[in-house]
């Protein structure tokens, strides 16, 4: 697929944009960027991905926002590592581990018999820490609060679940699965199967149906489209008064920042950590 | 799939798609070998098939086994059980040798030319590092490999991990049923642990406490009976209708001591006489272990409790 340049594209009539969702952005974070950038009268994303995931995030614009519902039932390609002998309670970084096991004794061959075992159609539960609903509050207001949520099994389909590289305590994979499966489960899932727990620590998308990562574009990419604004000159109106917004709650994600304090920033070189240390917009 | 007995009887197929092992239980990791079968199969446009041999070999050959090697010969499937889970995995064409004494003098050339060049046609072997034919287990995966452009047909491995995995599944699905944990068992074998038996005469005692019971006789000596206690199960009668159980692994302490080990299972909301046909059971839930109970009212009313327990656990 020849990649259109993207100045070419008619956000107003409508548009399915493939974006590389940054690290720790969450997938509102870029709608918001989005919008504020191109100004489309409408907006939507067909399927989020959690603030530490990277990878393939698809907007429509316009017209396209008819085609989000059939985008977000194709099947998902995924690429990330597990980390085996440690759980967490949201199941990747956001949250300190709570829990270690050892993993040492385990075989390639006793890992790969517990991978085989996910093939298929197989009962998932999702994450406490997701927007699934229960009883009509978000199951994560409701871990925010400390209450167990009980959230029912779906069935989702793992089609491909292969390791591409083990070095233990971490394995990397490639998985292809249907809408609604969660990779954070599969990781709580496949460490309750090895008996040493485990957790994500990386997760990128590479593919939505036929979409593709490479050929999605940076939100630096997206953000470069917008008209300059004119310098302010004498006579013209005075400088707007910045509105105090407030944060919005980014569950978990203040643990990972402290964590990633000492190290240098994930984001790519002309993205910030966090979307609201941008230079200020309008 | 076509299930061939004799190899009289094959079909001489061209371009066959040709794997070889036990299957026993046709679990999570047998399903990822058929499934890289049927890729191979697909990609070449021929059929997919399997050969396996029955009865298991080690019981023809040698002397008795010892212990742990009976204990490790324990089927996770008869014969007709592993032939319906073959048959769910995309295979074509399922070859059951009959594992006989002659059989076993067969040379590793023999094999070759008489099974796999002459009877299926075979032009590629899909085969595991750990394979092995012919008298003396001569012949194997180098050899296959070396003299593939002398007999005409291409020799896939099988990596190595998916073959080492298949021994783990195993291990792990007989562990599992030899200590009651029914979730393991079913999570490595995809599916619910079957055990198919005829219904014999017992004592009939439980009509009289109002839980009557079918005795079950399990139709393959071989095969692998879980672990004493209380399960939850699906019950499917001769006549095919299918029905919620409750069933009992174990030696009755409250009627007796020293009593042999019986099999029998109670049929929730069904009546009828099952004596001399086949019944399959399918375990889907451990619900507790076996326990002498000061007398027959205790049991009673702890059935009562276990009906209840086992249609929570069927109802998921």
């Amino acid at each position: 697929m020849s990649k259109k340049a993207l100045a070419d594209f008619d956000f107003e009539a409508g548009e399915v944009l493939l974006l590389d969702k940054p690290l720790t952005w969450t997938s509102f974070d870029v709608v918001r960027k989005v919008k504020n950038t191109l100004r489309p009268r409408k907006i939507g994303h067909a399927g989020t991905l959690d603030p530490l995931a990277t990878g393939l995030l698809i907007l429509c614009t316009g017209k396209k926002t008819k085609e989000i519902d059939q985008i977000q039932a194709q099947e998902k390609e995924y690429e990330g590592t597990f980390r085996l002998g440690q759980t967490t309670p949201s199941f990747d970084l956001e949250t300190p581990v709570d829990a270690e096991q050892p993993y040492e004794h385990l075989t390639e061959a006793d890992i790969q018999a517990a991978v085989a075992t996910f093939l298929g159609k197989i009962e998932q539960i999702p994450p406490v820490f997701s927007a699934v609903k229960v009883e009509g509050k978000r199951a994560y207001e409701l871990a925010r609060k400390g209450e167990q949520a009980e959230i029912k099994a779906k069935t989702v389909e793992i089609k491909v679940f292969e390791l591409t590289h083990i070095a233990l305590p971490d394995i990397d994979f490639r998985v292809v699965c249907s809408k609604g499966t969660y990779i954070r489960s599969l990781a709580r899932d496949l460490g309750v199967a090895l008996g040493c727990g485990a957790h994500l620590t990386r997760l990128v998308r590479t593919r939505i149906g036929e979409y593709r990562l490479a050929d999605a574009w940076t939100v630096a990419e997206v953000q470069a489209l917008r008209p300059p604004r004119p310098e302010a000159a004498d006579g013209a109106a005075p400088p707007r008064q910045r509105r105090e917004r407030l944060k919005p709650a980014r569950v978990g994600l203040d643990f990972y920042a402290t964590q990633q304090a000492d190290r240098a920033p994930a984001a790519g070189p002309d993205l910030p950590l966090h979307p609201e240390e941008a230079t200020p917009s309008a | 799939m076509q299930v061939i007995r004799d190899l009289a009887d094959f079909p001489f197929l061209t371009n066959a798609v040709v794997t070889s092992g036990t299957f026993d239980g046709v679990h999570r990791g047998h399903q990822r070998i058929l499934a890289r079968l049927r890729q191979v199969a697909d990609a070449v446009g021929g059929p997919a098939v399997v050969i396996t041999y029955w009865p298991h070999p080690r019981l023809v050959l040698g002397p008795p086994p010892t212990h742990p090697e009976l204990l490790e010969l324990q089927l996770l499937n008869t014969l007709d059980e592993r032939i319906v889970r073959l048959a769910e995995f995309g295979v074509d064409y399922l070859l059951v040798m009959p594992f006989t004494r002659e059989f076993a003098q067969w040379t590793s050339e023999q094999y070759i030319q008489e099974i796999l060049l002459k009877a299926v046609g075979a032009k590629h072997l899909v085969i595991g590092y750990d394979h092995r034919f012919g008298k003396n287990r001569e012949g194997g995966f180098e050899y296959l490999s070396q003299h593939a452009g002398r007999y005409g047909f291409s020799v896939e491995e099988i990596p190595r991990q998916d073959v080492d995995a298949v021994g783990v599944s195993s291990t792990r699905i007989r562990q599992a049923l030899r200590t009651g944990d029914v979730s393991t068992a079913t999570r490595y074998l995809g599916y619910e642990y079957p055990l198919t038996g005829t219904v014999v005469h017992g004592q009939k005692l439980g009509r009289t406490i109002g839980y009557p019971t079918a005795n079950l006789q399990p139709t393959e000596a071989l095969k692998l009976v879980p672990a004493q206690g209380i399960y939850a199960v699906w019950a499917t009668t001769a006549a095919g209708t299918r029905h919620q159980a409750m069933l009992s692994i174990g030696v009755r302490p409250t009627i007796g001591a020293d009593l042999a080990q019986t099999i029998e299972v109670n049929l929730l909301d069904f009546s009828g006489d099952l004596y001399d046909q086949l019944l399959t059971l399918e375990f889907v839930a451990w619900l507790r272990g076996e326990e002498k109970y000061t007398g027959l009212d205790a049991l009673t009313a702890q059935l009562a409790l276990d009906a209840q327990a086992t249609r929570a656990a069927l109802a998921q």
